[in-house]
């Protein structure tokens, strides 16, 4: 009883659906003032101190304003798969040790959270797809195009640290991660190839520049988002910063790691500070990367993918199968 | 690849969208992503300034030529200016003509890098957009400093030009001109180098020699399409058989060309500047005002940050022109523009429609409002008319 | 150069004369429009530019007269071909076959001040001037706006 009663709670409230929330929110500002500052501006300075309130008014504001109806057959469809993509987000987050332990655990869910990121996105193409207008067609084929393209490099690459530790849970990859690289030094090349390549495969996975391709803005408005208005925007809008949040998390988590395993609240306190520290650190590399590029078309995005991206992501795995067979 | 997928998308840019900074309406039939046809409408800004130009005095078309186009104002009023001179068979004095080559080309710097930084924004590359925008300012700056204000500069008038400088803005302006020209070689090698940049604009959009020759495409779109074209060389005016400059024509016939071609024009705008101001001659700076023209006809041409601007003016006498014929740069380039977007995707319409440098108030002959006001003191409707005319 | 410009259309010059300030025109009859721009497109190897059609409605001479301002690359010269079209019945052949770049400008003359440009299939009406006003024609000179009309 007692259990389930902590498993409802954590999933409420830590790691859940508050924690998740406030996380995607300040993940927003974050990445706002990021590329403000990058660009040379201010970026939001208004609301709160730094303008750290900003995302949260904004999000405020979106659920007072009017939902205008979609012209679509279904829209109710359209809500349910919003409010599901948004859950799975959240359900995503319950994988990750932000304590240093997650809340459900099993072997294999370094395959299972991946799978359900890329569900999530599948969820919100639909969504888009459902409102019948042609900007969010096109930005909807756009995802999907870019969604499949994704699966084989970013599904290789999460195999890599399983490979290095020998584990195929989230959790215990965590802690053993970065100094199981010291342990078998010839595997750090192989470790560095694979952040570089993270680097360019995330940045398509939370649909950044280079590859902002679905929701390119001079191109096709806001691509599959164009239609959402109103409370429908607001879970949007919070759904893809509880994407960058849960994913940049759980991408630390796994390829830098280094949480501790102690069970005392001082180990657990320190274990949440670095793993949102190195969540900040990814997500600043990812701005890094937005800041410095201009948008792919999505042909050259889908041929680098493809002729460059895929086979090197799966040579490298096969690298690193022969490094560890070899140690 | 994706062209199996759907069929034919009708896709409507405007006259409201993130791509085109004015209303304008663009009617695409895609195929997953490609264009298979592109109708411009244009007239969304239409204001009827021709017929406009008819009623009002020739001291009043001064500004009213300035607000067809606030972007590349000066061209306007040079061309203007130069088209009444013609008539009123009078000839502004050197120093004048100095004066509006340098202000003319301050113009066409902040046109130009305006461009680029747009440019940079429809390419998805934001963080370009804001620091040419933030370089831009010193341009802004150094009109403000000459001519008064930092957009509509009102600067010409017929017979000559309404402020002069003196050694100490000269000194000024010649002090900020290097760090403007240091950014713009930067800038230049970030639209040169970047892969990104040269992966969207490279090939993209090609418009032929013969083509461009066809559809009678002017200024950068035709520069980039290797004809050597440039009114400031090929009929010279203001004082630019004087000045020595470079035209920029590059073979590359592309998207990339067009914008390499703006940004080495804006390294040549520098030293014309320069060039102009170490050797502004001395004298007076305008004629004595006539308010009324003798009967004629004449033509003026200009080159416009955009491409050649022409002004056709036929006078009956009197101080109010018979009629007065607009040719804006855009009109020109916007039919080779719309041939241009057949066959490329969705994404190359923004690359291409910017290469354009699309100004649609120009097109239509609109007029823009000027935002800043600067201080505010109380002047009367007659003291504006009074200082219309200084 | 100017001399030989001339005697290569002097078959269909009229009148020539220049504008203050400097550029030559030549005035042609409506009927050998497009042979003047054959001679000139045959004789410049097609680098002939037309900067556009400027149509300027003289009232007192119940005509239109058409000004096609031309630019020609090869010897860099600016010239006006002049051509009159009568004021009731404002007619004259296209040469959007010939120069494809003045499709523009043709739509345009046709939309401010009704001029029929034979050949040419792409004539719209309202292409620039707002839908409300229909048929109008405001540029010339005895339109009095919508609402005195």
């Amino acid at each position: 009883m007692n259990h389930v009663l902590l498993l409802i709670l954590q999933s409420l409230i830590f790691p859940g659906f508050i924690f998740v929330f406030f996380l995607a929110l300040f993940v927003e500002w974050f990445e706002r003032k990021l590329t403000g500052r990058m660009e040379n501006r201010m970026g939001p300075t208004y609301t709160g101190p730094h303008g750290i309130l900003q995302p949260f008014a904004d999000f405020i504001k979106l659920l007072q304003k009017e939902t205008i109806d979609v012209v679509s057959m279904v829209p109710q469809v359209i809500d349910l798969l919003i409010v599901l993509a948004l859950s799975i987000y959240i359900f995503c987050a319950l994988f990750i040790p932000y304590t240093g332990n997650s809340v459900l655990s099993f072997r294999g869910d370094i395959i299972l959270v991946p799978l359900l990121l890329g569900l999530a996105s599948g969820f919100l193409y639909f969504a888009g797809l459902l409102t019948k207008n042609a900007l969010t067609v096109i930005g909807a084929l756009r995802l999907l195009l870019q969604v499949v393209a994704l699966d084989i490099p970013m599904i290789s690459l999460i195999a890599l640290p399983a490979i290095f530790t020998g584990s195929l849970t989230i959790e215990k990859i965590s802690h053993i991660m970065p100094y199981c690289l010291i342990k078998q030094p010839l595997l750090i090349p192989v470790w560095l190839i694979a952040l570089l390549l993270l680097a360019i495969t995330e940045q398509a996975e939370i649909e950044r520049n280079p590859f902002s391709m679905p929701h390119a803005e001079t191109e096709i408005v806001a691509g599959y988002l164009t239609e959402f208005s109103g409370v429908r925007l607001a879970l949007v809008n919070l759904a893809r910063d509880a994407q960058l949040a849960v994913t940049s998390s759980f991408v630390a988590s796994i390829f830098i790691g280094g949480l501790l395993t102690s069970n005392v609240l001082t180990a657990k306190v320190i274990n949440v500070v670095i793993l949102l520290l190195e969540t900040f650190l990814v997500i600043f590399v990812a701005t890094e990367i937005k800041c410095i590029t201009a948008r792919l078309r999505i042909d050259i995005a889908l041929d680098f993918f493809w002729k460059y991206i895929i086979p090197s992501c799966i040579g490298l795995l096969l690298l690193a199968i022969v490094v560890k067979v070899i140690i | 690849m994706e062209g199996s997928l759907t069929s034919i998308i009708n896709l409507i840019f405007g006259p409201q969208h993130p791509a085109l900074h004015e209303p304008e309406l663009f009617r695409f039939k895609v195929e997953g992503e490609i264009v298979v046809k592109a109708e411009p409408r244009i007239g969304y800004v239409h204001r009827g300034i021709e017929k406009l130009f008819e009623k009002n005095t020739y001291i009043k078309g001064i500004y009213l030529s300035e607000r067809i186009c606030g972007i590349c104002n000066v061209a306007h009023t040079v061309c203007y200016c130069q088209v009444v001179e013609n008539v009123m068979n009078i000839e502004p004095p050197p120093r004048a003509k100095y004066l509006r080559a340098v202000v003319h080309e301050l113009n066409r710097i902040h046109s130009h890098l305006l461009l680029l930084g747009v440019a940079a924004e429809e390419l998805g590359f934001d963080t370009l957009f804001m620091l040419i925008w933030r370089d831009r300012e010193l341009v802004m700056d150094l009109i403000e400093l000459i001519t008064g204000n930092r957009v509509m500069s009102a600067f010409n008038t017929i017979g000559g030009v309404r402020r002069d400088v003196n050694a100490e803005t000269i000194e000024k302006v010649l002090k900020v001109l290097p760090k403007l020209e240091e950014r713009v070689k930067y800038y230049r090698k970030v639209f040169e180098e970047d892969p990104t940049i040269r992966k969207r604009t490279v090939d993209v959009g090609i418009l032929p020699r013969r083509d461009a020759i066809r559809y009678c495409v002017v200024g950068p779109m035709a520069r980039g399409s290797a004809v050597d074209v440039d009114i400031r060389r090929d009929i010279p005016y203001a004082a630019y058989d004087e000045i020595p400059f470079n035209v920029i024509v590059r073979d590359e016939c592309d998207v990339w060309a067009r914008l390499m071609v703006r940004v080495d024009e804006v390294l040549e705008s520098i030293n014309i500047v320069r060039y102009a101001l170490e050797h502004l001659p001395s004298g007076q700076i305008r004629l004595p005002l006539k308010r009324s023209a003798p009967p004629g006809e004449a033509i003026s041409r200009v080159e416009a940050p955009r491409g050649e601007l022409l002004y056709h003016l036929v006078s009956k006498g009197g101080i109010t022109p018979y009629r007065l014929k607009v040719r804006t740069p855009t009109l020109a380039n916007l039919l080779a523009a719309s041939k241009l977007f057949e066959g490329h995707t969705i994404a190359d319409i923004p690359a291409i429609l910017v290469s354009i440098d699309p100004c649609f108030a120009c097109t239509d002959r609109v007029t823009l409002v000027d935002v800043k006001s600067g201080k505010s003191t109380k002047v009367s409707l007659r003291e504006l008319a009074r200082r219309g005319r200084e | 150069m100017e001399s030989k410009l001339s005697e290569k259309l002097k078959d269909f010059i009229i009148e020539s004369g220049k504008f203050k300030g400097g550029s030559e025109f030549f005035k042609v009859d409506r009927g050998k429009l497009r042979d003047v721009f054959n001679a000139l497109l045959r004789e410049f190897k097609g680098e002939v530019h037309v900067t556009t059609i400027t149509a300027i409605d003289r009232l007192d001479e119940k005509k239109i007269e058409l000004d096609y301002e031309i630019w020609i690359y090869p010897i860099k010269k600016a010239i006006t071909i002049k051509v009159d079209t009568p004021r009731d019945d404002p007619k004259v052949d296209s040469i959007i076959d010939l120069v494809p770049g003045a499709l523009l400008y043709e739509l345009e003359v046709h939309d401010l001040f009704g001029v029929k440009f034979i050949g040419n299939s792409y004539l719209v009406k309202p292409f620039i001037i707002s839908e409300d006003l229909g048929s109008a024609t405001p540029l010339r000179k005895d339109w009095r706006g919508p609402s005195r009309q």
